[in-house]
């Protein structure tokens, strides 16, 4: 009677045999290693393209809102011949964004571009004040959250915006202050700044001087990642959006027009 | 006497053992098999140290680039220019004080000072263009590098800034193109923006691009970031860096 041998007999010494010996262990160990490292530099790469985007789409968003605050005037198409043309400016955030790839057309309130933009002057007032486009009545001031009833408040809103390129419109039409901080109360507050929460705008405006303005700019770029390794595995997609506001004072006047046709009276 | 044969049949012998003791020898093999990845190791670290390095010269570049726009912006190279051409003795005003933050100038106080500096920091001499000038501010604003560019090459920069002296529907002599990106903003054959500042006057509206060659010392590298000497055999890879800004000037 043959000795009977247990299934897997010689596979199993075979595998012992394998894994017993060390020759190539540093060769098998650096091929496991090799591309954990690889995929570390990949990454590396990757996050330092996007940081320098990210970097430049806020720079942009800076300079232009920099850009429109210097000026005294500005139009969108036809204004007098002293007002800045929006386009200029439109343009010159391309170049601000070079050398990163830009659609070739400037934008525009009717095209769709990379990047897109939106530009919006806010201007603060009297409720009972009708300030260029800005009518603020009481009708439209309630009481602010916190607030006893009756206190004067301060209004808000969109003097004007270009939403270029398809940007999103964060305009709305009258908002009331909600909040106030640093010791401003609403019998102080010409006086004093302090800081709105706004929904509209998604951040905190840190200016609001009834009277004066300030410039909204948010840049939105699609950016696409070269090296696309990690951001479709992380990202579903090796695009991402970045969008970069700022916020600037005017630098010469208190608010910034928008001309809409060649008279100065146009421009409010 | 042994003939000659017999002495290497007896070598052999005597050696046979210990060859074939080395042969078997197996406890060196984790160095010799990692002495033959090491290279491989090493150029991706060094590729990595590179790449950081890279990024640390972005970041000094972008901070050298924006400070030298800053300073014509503000009127600063203009106003180093103007002083040594007024002055008898070629110079700017050594303006280490009170002349740097807003006082009037004159040439009374270029006589009783040390005519070593000026508001920018270096000397502008008359015989100075507004390009030379530009090409000093970059050289100095890097904070690692300083005059001596220990970190960041003062030769490896390039820049082509433009003035305009208003927007495109204003009047003045040469107003800015309706279109910014139509600016000429001009690169020489390897891609680098050339050399170039006019006399910038008044400048109303200033387009500048300036740019940085890094180079790597791991060879390569340069390839993923399209340096221009990628894949020519002796060249060094490089990484074009570029800051581009359009600004507006302060009234002065």
């Amino acid at each position: 009677m043959s000795q009977k041998i247990p299934f897997g007999y010689h596979s199993r010494s075979a595998f012992r045999r394998v894994v017993r010996d060390s020759r190539g262990a540093a060769a098998v160990e650096a091929a496991m290693t090799f591309p954990v490292l690889i995929a570390m530099m990949l990454g590396m790469l990757e996050m330092y393209f996007y940081m320098e985007a990210s970097h430049r789409v806020t720079a942009a968003a800076q300079l232009t809102a920099d850009l429109v605050g210097r000026q005294a005037t500005v139009n969108n198409g036809t204004g007098p011949a002293s007002s800045t043309p929006m386009s200029a400016i439109f343009s010159a955030s391309l170049v601000m964004l070079s050398p990163m790839p830009v659609s070739s057309s400037v934008p525009t309130t009717s095209n769709s571009t990379n990047p897109a933009i939106d530009v919006a002057s806010i201007l603060f007032a009297n409720p009972t004040v009708t300030t260029n486009n800005l009518s603020c009545s009481a009708s439209t001031t309630g009481p602010a959250t916190g607030e006893s009833n009756g206190v004067a408040n301060y209004c808000h809103g969109i003097d004007w915006e270009l939403a270029v390129g398809g940007a999103t419109a964060k305009a709305n039409t009258t908002a009331v202050y909600t909040n106030f901080v640093n010791g401003c109360t609403a019998s102080n507050l010409t006086a004093c700044y302090c800081v709105l929460t706004s929904a509209s705008i998604g951040n905190p405006v840190p200016f609001c001087v009834a009277g004066q303005s300030i410039i909204y700019v948010r840049v939105d770029y699609t950016y696409t990642d070269p090296i696309a390794f990690f951001f479709p595995i992380f990202l579903g997609s090796n695009q991402i959006v970045i969008s970069e506001s700022a916020f600037v004072t005017p630098r010469q006047v208190t608010y910034v027009p928008l001309c809409t046709t060649a008279s100065s009276s146009s421009c409010a | 006497m042994i003939s000659a044969r017999r002495m290497v049949q007896r070598a052999v012998g005597v050696l046979r053992p210990l060859l074939g003791r080395a042969r078997a020898e197996r406890s060196g093999a984790t160095a010799v098999e990692f002495a033959l990845l090491l290279p491989a190791l090493a150029y991706l670290i060094f590729g990595v140290v590179d790449m950081g390095l890279m990024m640390f010269a972005s970041e000094e570049m972008d901070l050298a680039a924006s400070e030298a726009v800053r300073e014509i912006r503000t009127g600063a190279v203009q106003a180093a220019l103007a002083q040594a051409n007024s002055n008898s003795s070629g110079q700017s005003l050594y303006a280490g004080d009170s002349n740097c933050i807003g006082a009037t100038t004159t040439v009374a106080n270029f006589a009783t000072s040390n005519a070593t500096t000026n508001c920018l920091g270096f000397t502008v001499n008359s015989t100075d263009t507004a390009s030379t000038v530009f090409g000093e501010l970059l050289c100095h604003t890097v904070p690692v590098g300083g005059t001596t560019g220990a970190f960041l090459n003062c030769n490896n920069f390039n820049w082509d800034v433009q003035t305009y002296g208003c927007w495109p529907n204003q009047t003045c002599s040469n107003p800015a193109p309706t279109d910014l990106r139509t600016v000429a903003l001009t690169y020489n054959s390897s891609g680098n923006p050339q050399t170039f500042l006019t006399s910038p006057g008044s400048a109303a509206i200033i387009v500048a691009v300036i740019g940085y060659k890094y180079p790597f010392f791991t060879p390569l590298i340069g390839c993923f970031f399209d340096g221009p000497d990628c894949g020519v055999p002796g060249k060094q890879t490089t990484a074009p860096l570029r800051y581009y800004a359009v600004v507006q000037a302060e009234p002065f």
